[in-house]
């Protein structure tokens, strides 16, 4: 062993919750953390983040449409995201025939429509996993 | 198996930069610990990680199938329920990601730092709705 190295596989800590052993395999603590989340509110022309990690700005393009720039860039567009906000209004990402909402290796955008179908300004709750540049 | 115990694992050459496994631990301060990501980038393992997450079964009696760091869901009519947090939330101010079966719609009715209020309704009509799957999930900053 040279100096100053430990190695080892799996970290092991006592559990804070269930009073159990917990144990991960290092190359969980990258792949599985989230890389982006954010709630960026449309609502009432605000266009500002509630809380963030990892987004830089956001922007209002359009009603019920916004896209945010990300502060460290994903490795590409294979990821993924889950979206969320207010009751009725539900709110979707990526692209279709008739909608060209989509997603970069640095933005995403994102549109909020009301249970008739309709855009409508709202409060845009996104979490992302997947690869850093 | 043995056990090092100690106060402060220290690096020798950066005081701030240890590795575990192959992953860098390029940071760690103020309750923060800050590691490589998959390319070159940095991001920190606090913030990253999800808070509480459950999966329900709102038929019938409803149920909690798996989750991490609920207490406990009280039912709030058709389609709707409370889950309260074990430990809280800094604010309300936290990105809730939900979804469940095909053909509906998850939103939020009411949250704060100790819970959140979800309604369940059909997907393109405005009817609350009852689901035997339906999960959430919570990413920002507990307490």
């Amino acid at each position: 062993m040279a100096n100053g190295t430990i190695a080892f596989d799996t970290l092991s800590t006592s559990g804070q919750i269930s009073g159990t052993a917990k144990s991960v395999d290092t190359d969980y603590l990258a792949y599985g953390s989230a890389k982006v989340w954010y709630g960026f509110d449309l609502h009432g022309g605000q266009n500002s983040f509630e809380g963030s990690f990892n987004a830089s700005s956001g922007a209002d393009n359009g009603t019920g449409d916004a896209t945010i720039t990300y502060t460290n860039n994903m490795d590409s567009t294979n990821y993924i995201f889950a979206s969320g906000g207010t009751d009725s209004n539900l709110v979707t990402t990526g692209g279709d025939a008739t909608d060209t909402k989509s997603h970069t290796a640095s933005t995403l955008a994102s549109r909020s429509r009301t249970n008739a179908n309709s855009t409508i300004d709202s409060l845009h709750q996104i979490i992302i996993m997947g690869s850093l540049a | 198996m043995s056990t090092v115990v100690l106060d402060t694992i220290t690096g020798k050459s950066t005081a701030t930069t240890i590795t575990i496994g192959s992953t860098p631990v390029v940071s760690a301060s103020a309750n923060s610990m800050t590691i490589r990501g998959e390319g070159s980038a940095q991001t920190s393992i606090q913030q990253g990680l999800i808070k509480m997450w459950y999966d329900l079964d709102g038929t019938g009696t409803l149920e909690i199938g798996d989750s991490f760091n609920v207490a406990s869901v009280s039912d709030g009519g058709t389609g709707a329920h409370t889950s309260n947090f074990t430990n809280n939330t800094a604010s309300a101010r936290y990105s809730m990601n939900m979804g469940g079966q095909s053909q509906t719609d998850v939103g939020f009715t009411a949250r704060d730092a100790s819970s959140v209020t979800l309604l369940c309704r059909g997907g393109s009509g405005s009817d609350a709705v009852d689901i035997d799957g339906l999960f959430g999930n919570l990413a920002g900053d507990l307490a």
